[in-house]
């Protein structure tokens, strides 16, 4: 590895432990007594430090000292956790952010601003380290760990023998074993180099019962067995003795060697590594386990499994050591397998070449009428499919670590604003692809930003109001079919509608005696043009960049709407599809071309009834008493060729509305890999995509959502406002 | 098992002879106690001891420390292989009598330690 590749892999742990650091510390403001999480924010300042050591990085190391051993004291329960001390220690993680950066790019040190800040924010640091300077410097948990090392070592620094301390129960004449054959066996596995014979638990004569055994032994040994070979010749009473053994001191550097090359992908507990490397048995874990369980007393944490294992004699403090090390390590590297986004994009090219091959294979199989090829190649395309949904499922990841970015948004914004808002986050764990994760960043943190701006208005206003002077934001995801809905809801007064109607006007997207619902009404607010309004009182900003977060998101296929009630809040839903790459799609045929309808948005079929066949354009059907409007494909995409007698209409849905497409055949399921159009067919209506079928034949990919909108738009002037309304869109 | 004794002048002089294992243990425990309640100084031949083991081995102890609460001398003398080889294999073997008082009372602060 050479000195980049560190530098790399610092700046990723350090990122990351930043990360890790903010949001433990925004949690702190909820629950400042959480020891976890003081301990994560410790932990993340300490390794930066250690880590910003390797590379010398000296600004780096001497402001985080300063934070570091603030930290140390609220860990230590001698600094109360303040809301003061969290937004300094806030402050001060943005400084490490930013002299680790400049570290990074070779400036260490940073440039006067970093500098200033850093002074600045060290000075505050003093103070709180200053504050009870009268209280010794003490840190119980070193010094215990020091005692407990030096009698340890003090028992054991002599001996490079194996130390074995058994006491013998009571029971164990009466059950017909004699601690004498253990010994006399121990002898013949290894050499007994010294021997004490303990009999101090004897009680005086008159209790003494003489078939009871009372004795016990510390044994030197040398021998070339493990630790549970030597655990093993006691198997008979190991439930009826209390057995201790202390592997050699020249066997330390070798548990710890094992420790550190043992190889492995999973999460271990500590007791697990320990046994791995044969430091210690599971019997000595379980024991552990046992004690630390019975010793935890109310709500206190548990006593760490090592700190026990140490305490009993188990294993030297400096192997446990190197286990803790050893899990944390694996930890880290647990979190991610980093591997570069070409190499996935690399694989996921291939599976779709893989999807379009195999799709080939069966077309030709099915041509051949063999059944155990065409069973063999069914068998195929499951696995293909499957290694298809893994694939993309490598580029998926879970939207809560967005959200969580905006704890800290909220929470600085809102202060800079002199408003109090809880935000709160749900469904932080469903998943899409990290590409679209990437590029949701920003029209999500417009969003938000504007909530909280012109969205949730000022304590007294709402306290006029009858509302809870605390605003509340609301990030929010889930699934719904094939897509996933990323909601950001406030709790405030609503968007202006009257305001953005008369802007509208203003502006001349609208005519004056155009009637439009309410929601025809909230959505202007994403016209390009409208963010260009003039800054009027309430209605500036909350158009401004509307229509970029629009394009935005439009970009990814995806769609972005606006509810709003008055005086109770509003709620931006961006709908986006799960992954940009492969698709489940489904077949049909519109004159002598193949076009694929994206499965996820199909509701069914159902064949075109024949009194349906008038007018042009826009059309209804009476589905189960329902209105469904249906749209020609064959007339929009100009179609010519064969057409079928008996047409079918394919029910289509989004986002809540349903619309029919009349095709000419339906050719059922197919697995579409996308291919984006290149560059001169972006202004396509209709089309989001291509894909090349097993024959080699290019078939569009229907965009549902857009016809769906088109088709319902259309339909909903038609109802409303009969024939002498013309639509909107015919404009 | 078997323990023949005789008393002269305060003096017991015990020999056992036969076992002396869990089998036998609770039967000797009251009668060598009772035997050295009765006399001023004890002298114990293993000689003729058969078999031998831990709890044999407790008994030893249990009566030299009772001896050496009543400050009654106790000696034990004439180890019988079996025994020899019991001491030799807990690591008691050389001049037991000593060693056990002495060992007994260093034994008790290492016992603390380690316990």
């Amino acid at each position: 590895m050479n000195q980049d590749e560190d530098v790399q892999l610092f700046e990723t742990e350090a990122n990351e432990l930043l990360d890790d650091m903010e949001q433990s510390l925004l949690q702190l403001e909820d629950d400042p007594n959480d020891m976890d999480h003081i301990n994560s924010v410790f932990r993340a300042a300490h390794t930066i430090k250690g880590s910003a050591g390797l590379f010398a990085y000296e600004a780096v190391i001497s402001f985080t000292h300063g934070v570091e051993s603030v930290l140390d004291r609220t860990r230590a329960g001698e600094l109360e956790i303040s809301k003061d001390l969290l937004s300094l220690l806030l402050a001060c993680r943005d400084v490490m952010g930013q002299l680790v950066d400049a570290a990074i790019a070779g400036h260490d040190g940073g440039d006067a601003e970093v500098q200033q800040k850093g002074r600045a924010l060290s000075a505050q640091l003093n103070t709180y380290l200053q504050d009870s300077s009268s209280v010794p410097e003490h840190d119980p948990a070193a010094s215990d760990q020091n005692t407990d090392r030096e009698s340890i070592a003090a028992d054991t620094t002599q001996s490079d023998y194996w130390l074995i301390s058994i006491h013998f129960g009571h029971d164990v004449l009466r059950n017909g074993m004699d601690p004498q054959s253990f010994i006399r066996y121990l002898g013949t596995q290894g050499d007994i180099v010294s021997l004490i014979t303990l009999w101090d638990e004897m009680p005086a004569a008159g209790e003494m019962d003489p078939e009871s055994c009372y004795l016990a032994f510390e044994i030197e040994f040398d021998t070339e067995l493990d630790k549970q070979s030597i655990e093993d010749i006691f198997q008979f009473v190991i439930d009826d003795c209390r057995l201790h053994i202390l592997p050699p001191m020249t066997n330390l550097s070798r548990y710890q060697t094992a420790i550190e090359e043992s190889v492995t992908d999973e999460q271990q507990r500590l007791g697990d590594i320990l046994v791995d490397s044969g430091a210690a048995t599971p019997r000595e874990i379980d024991v552990a386990l046992q004690e630390q369980a019975a010793a935890q007393t109310g709500s206190e944490p548990h006593e760490p499994i090592g700190k026990v294992l140490q305490r009993d004699g188990v294993v030297y403090p400096e192997v446990v050591e190197t286990a803790v090390k050893k899990q944390q390590q694996v930890r880290l590297a647990n979190k991610s397998i980093r591997v570069s986004a070409d190499k996935l994009e690399q694989l996921i090219d291939l599976v779709g070449e893989l999807v379009i091959s195999s799709a080939n294979t069966k077309l030709l199989g099915d041509r051949t009428q063999d059944t155990a090829l065409m069973e063999s190649l069914e068998n195929m395309s499951r696995l293909v499919e499957d290694i298809r949904d893994t694939g993309l499922g490598l580029r998926m990841v879970p939207i809560g670590e967005t959200f969580n970015r905006f704890r800290r948004v909220v929470r600085d914004v809102s202060q800079s604003m002199g408003k109090d808002i809880e935000l709160q986050i749900s469904g932080a764990d469903k998943e899409l692809d990290k590409t679209v994760v990437e590029k949701i960043g920003d029209p999500l943190m417009h969003l938000v930003r504007n909530s909280i701006d012109h969205g949730i208005e000022a304590a007294e206003i709402r306290q006029q109001h009858n509302k809870p002077a605390k605003g509340k934001l609301t990030l929010n995801a889930y699934h719904d079919s094939g897509s996933i809905v990323i909601e950001v809801e406030d709790d405030g007064g609503g968007l202006p509608r009257d305001k953005i109607l008369a802007k509208a006007q203003q502006l001349g997207l609208v005519n004056p005696n155009q009637s439009l619902s309410d929601q025809e009404i909230y959505r202007l607010i994403f016209e390009p043009g409208f963010s260009t309004a003039e800054q009027v009182t309430n209605i500036s900003g909350r158009g401004v960049g509307m229509d970029v977060v629009r394009r935005n998101i439009e970009a990814l296929r995806g769609h972005v709407d606006v509810e709003s009630w008055p005086g109770k809040g509003s709620r931006f839903s961006i709908r986006l599809p799960l992954t940009l790459a492969i698709i489940d799609g489904f077949l049909v045929r519109i004159g002598n071309a193949s076009y694929v309808i994206p499965l996820d948005m199909v509701e069914e079929c159902v064949e075109l009834p024949e009194q349906a066949e008038t007018g042009q354009g826009s059309n209804y059907v009476n589905l189960r008493g329902e209105v469904l409007p249906f749209i020609r494909l064959a007339e929009l995409f100009r179609e010519t060729g064969s057409r079928t007698r008996r047409e079918n209409i394919v029910v289509t849905h989004f986002a809540g509305q349903k619309a029919g497409l009349v095709v000419d055949e339906l050719l059922g399921e197919y697995q579409t890999v996308i291919k984006p159009l290149g560059r001169i067919f972006t202004h396509l209506e209709g089309v989001s995509g291509a894909t090349i079928l097993g024959s080699g034949e290019v078939a569009m990919i229907i965009d549902v959502p857009d016809l769906v909108q088109q088709v319902a738009i259309n339909g909903s002037q038609k109802i409303k406002g009969g024939m002498e309304m013309p639509s909107m869109l015919a404009h | 098992m078997n323990i023949k004794a005789r008393t002269v002048k305060g003096k017991c002089k015990a020999k056992i002879e036969g076992d002396m294992t869990v089998y036998t243990a609770c039967e000797m425990k009251e009668k060598l106690l009772q035997k050295l309640a009765k006399c001023q100084a004890m002298e114990l031949d293993l000689s003729q001891v058969v078999e031998f083991d831990t709890a044999g081995f407790q008994l030893l102890v249990l009566l030299k420390r009772e001896a050496e609460h009543k400050e009654t001398p106790l000696l034990m003398k004439s180890h019988s292989p079996a025994v020899q080889d019991f001491f030799e294999l807990y690591h008691v073997s050389e001049q037991v009598e000593r060693d056990l008082a002495g060992r007994d009372h260093a034994k008790t602060t290492m016992g603390e330690q380690s316990a």
